[in-house]
């Protein structure tokens, strides 16, 4: 990877060395000093989120925010069209933005191509604080590269009051038996629900969330050379993903299918292995279950990990206002008043060290806010899942780990889903998926580290 | 050359500017840099590595594209047949005054067209939807609609009979137009029946209008996208491979920057239309003679 595209009149090495030293403090008298300027941030899925972000940095440094200019764009609804939006602004060279939301998934593609600014000096002064997963998320290949703004952990979410009745303890499931014996359990305890669900087309995050656990594991080495026949742990997975499939233990249907949210609504579905995200949708699907559901690290068998790492911001290389950018991030979520004040808004867990306490106090004194609808503090997280629910979040942080994505995991996860879903269907052998996945991504994506 | 015949040549070249310059600059421009890319590994930015066939043969190669080519086609078929035949019921009705209310009617037919694909597809979702659609729970199944490859590709089928029926119901009304009530009234005279004076009659005098209907409608089925992605994707994801059309492989490996690959598998799907548009708009003109 090369750093060398950065542009010496914004990069210096003096003002760099310079910012590392005098760290956040000195950003705001550098916006100042170049009078007023303007930022675009790029973001997916609508803007309605950041706009948030930028009224807290408003609120909570007016002196800095009276400076900047902060546009907000989305380029697509979800990561890979802001991927793909990034793309063509780098190819046409105009209309750069300034911050670009990535999940980590992204960043490999973008980072070897050199079209990310190096971090690392305006990131010095927040490193200590960061949790370890965090600085994982800041970095590629040993250079910090982003300003790491959500972590994805992998969460179990189960119904406490169904799993009790069956008599599973979610802490006794560690292997994958433990956990289809569980299951059994389950389904033989309430015929109607079931503990999991799994479709004809398992979810795409399932992939490299469960690839994930293993910290050796990738799809290709350096060299180019694709690894999925040699490393045992991707047929595990297809395993794994069969077994649940055809168990008849599942109820039948994939994440964000029509059916999966009525489902958690009428009782079908009684548990998840998914990510910390989902305490902002499962008291929005199920608003009369509060109370009812409790939270935990995957079982032991597949623990460690994350769910596309998590999401991240990126300043390109090129980007013209990048310390005016850099700030704006910084002070949102690398600051313990912001990070505070993102979950608040959010719900997205501090990743700060010296914000963790005060986060799980403010939880756990929390009441219902004056102003709120009956409704709205229903599915208010620390009312739908009660006052600890953040414990075994920051318990899935401590598993967390990156996985080291290539920059052609798209195209890679597109050719194991495929495989994968012909495996399951039964119109191919293991054996079969696996070598055509391996021959699919040596033909179709070549080096993945070759421009 | 007179100044006059220089000031008409430079008045036909002004009118034609318009469109000459749209078309060299917004399709044939990017047609030829596709083509260009098609021969090269492109990532979207950064260096074009000339690769020579190798997209195409490796395009080829892959189980992939002619599953989805083969979807593709199943959609073209499957919704052409029956859609073509109701939509010219359907103008005949009118036409005939069959049917009261025939303003009201005209416009209940094309209401569809006027809906965007993603909401009707949208629309669709809720009606089939597995467990907990409207059908589902109308007939009591538990049936998966959208979920059983088999049964999916045929609510696709269905969104589209449903959505473009309007449209070709009002080509065919306008075709019905041009025929002439006089021919129908003397073979009526003559004793021919209503279906006789349809086969023999309305039929080959709409053969034209019937022929531009087949093409065009193969045209933009062959390029179908929305329908299927949003009925039957999820999460961001596009539709799975075994339900997906060929357009997908072009948009799944354009996001997963491999342009190159990309505009090969457009180019194959250029060469897919115009060989259908050429061997139908063939078949139809020997049918003619």
């Amino acid at each position: 990877m090369s750093s060398n595209t950065t542009p010496k009149s914004l990069f210096a090495l003096p003002r760099r060395q310079a910012l590392g030293l005098a760290g956040a403090a000195l950003l705001p008298k550098i916006a100042s000093a170049q009078g007023r300027q303007k930022i675009t941030v790029w973001t997916w899925g609508g803007v309605e989120r950041f706009k948030g972000r930028v009224e807290a940095f408003q609120r909570l440094y007016p002196a800095e925010a009276a400076s900047v200019d902060i546009e907000i764009a989305s380029p697509g609804k979800n990561d890979a069209e802001i991927y793909q939006a990034f793309r063509l602004a780098l190819a046409s060279g105009n209309q750069l933005p300034d911050l670009v939301q990535m999940n980590y998934i992204g960043l490999p593609e973008f980072a070897e191509a050199g079209a990310l600014a190096d971090l690392g000096a305006l990131m010095k002064p927040f490193d200590a604080d960061l949790v370890d997963g965090a600085r994982k998320l800041s970095s590629y290949n040993g250079t910090t590269l982003a300003v790491p703004m959500q972590m994805k952990g992998k969460v179990w979410f189960y119904r406490c009051d169904l799993f009790e009745a069956a008599g599973i303890d979610p802490k006794a499931v560690t292997t994958f038996d433990d956990y289809m014996a569980a299951a059994r359990r389950y389904r033989d305890k309430h015929p109607t629900s079931s503990m999991m669900n799994i479709g004809r087309t398992p979810i795409h995050w399932w992939y490299f969330m469960m690839l994930s656990h293993w910290p050796q594991t990738r799809v290709a080495d350096r060299n180019g050379q694709f690894r999925v026949l040699s490393d045992p742990n991707f047929a595990t997975v297809m395993d794994w993903l069969k077994t649940f499939r055809t168990s008849g233990l599942a109820f039948d249907t994939d994440d964000f299918e029509p059916a999966w949210q009525p489902a958690f609504a009428e009782g079908a579905i009684g548990g998840t292995l998914l990510s910390n995200w989902m305490t902002d949708f499962l008291p929005k699907f199920a608003p009369t279950q509060g109370g009812r559901w409790g939270l935990a690290p995957w079982p032991a068998f597949n623990r460690n990990g994350s769910e596309a790492g998590g999401s991240v911001m990126v300043i390109p290389a090129t980007a013209r206002n990048k310390e005016v950018a850099f700030n704006f991030a910084s002070r949102i979520f690398l600051t313990p008043q912001g990070s505070i004040d993102e979950w608040l808004r959010t719900g997205n867990p501090t990743i700060l060290r010296s914000a963790r306490g005060e986060m799980l106090d403010r939880s756990a004194a929390m009441t219902r806010p004056a102003g709120i609808t009956d409704a709205q503090w229903a599915i208010t997280p620390v009312n739908f899942f009660g006052k600890d629910f953040l414990r075994p979040i920051l318990e899935s942080y401590e598993h967390f780990n990156v996985f080291p994505y290539d920059p052609t995991a798209q195209a890679e996860l597109d050719i194991m889903r495929r495989e994968t879903e012909a495996y399951i269907a039964g119109g191919k052998t293991r054996e079969q998926a696996l070598q055509a996945m391996q021959t699919s991504m040596t033909t179709r994506i070549g080096n993945p580290y070759r421009q | 050359m007179s100044k006059q015949r220089r000031a008409t040549g430079l008045g036909h070249a002004l009118f034609a500017a318009p469109f000459l310059i749209s078309f060299i600059g917004l399709f044939l421009g990017p047609a030829c840099y596709a083509l260009y890319l098609s021969f090269t590994r492109y990532r979207g930015f950064g260096v074009a590595r000339f690769v020579g066939l190798e997209n195409y043969s490796v395009i080829l190669a892959y189980d992939a594209f002619w599953t989805m080519l083969g979807n593709t086609l199943f959609y073209w078929v499957a919704h052409a047949v029956p859609m073509m035949a109701i939509a010219l019921g359907l103008a005949i009705i009118v036409q005939r005054r069959a049917v009261a209310w025939t303003q009201t009617f005209k416009t209940l037919v094309f209401l569809p067209q006027i809906l965007a694909s993603v909401a009707t597809a949208l629309l669709f979702q809720t009606f089939f939807g597995t467990h907990y659609g409207l059908l589902d729970r109308m007939l009591g199944f538990d049936t998966p609609w959208l979920t059983d490859p088999d049964l999916a590709r045929w609510t696709v089928v269905a969104v589209l009979i449903w959505r473009s029926t309007g449209y070709w119901f009002i080509v065919f009304l306008a075709g019905l137009t041009t025929i002439s009530p006089e021919i129908d009234e003397a073979a009526s005279i003559d004793g021919a029946g209503a279906w006789r004076r349809l086969w023999h009659i309305t039929l080959p005098l709409m053969r034209p209008t019937l022929v531009f209907a087949v093409v065009v409608d193969a045209i933009v089925t062959l390029r179908l996208f929305a329908e299927p992605n949003v009925l039957l994707g999820r999460a961001g994801a596009l539709a799975p491979t075994s339900v997906a059309p060929l357009l997908n492989l072009v948009v799944e490996q354009m996001r997963a920057g491999l342009f190159g690959a990309a505009a090969a598998t457009g180019w194959l799907l250029f060469a897919l239309i115009a060989a259908l548009t050429f061997i139908l708009f063939r078949l139809m003109r020997e049918r003619a003679a």
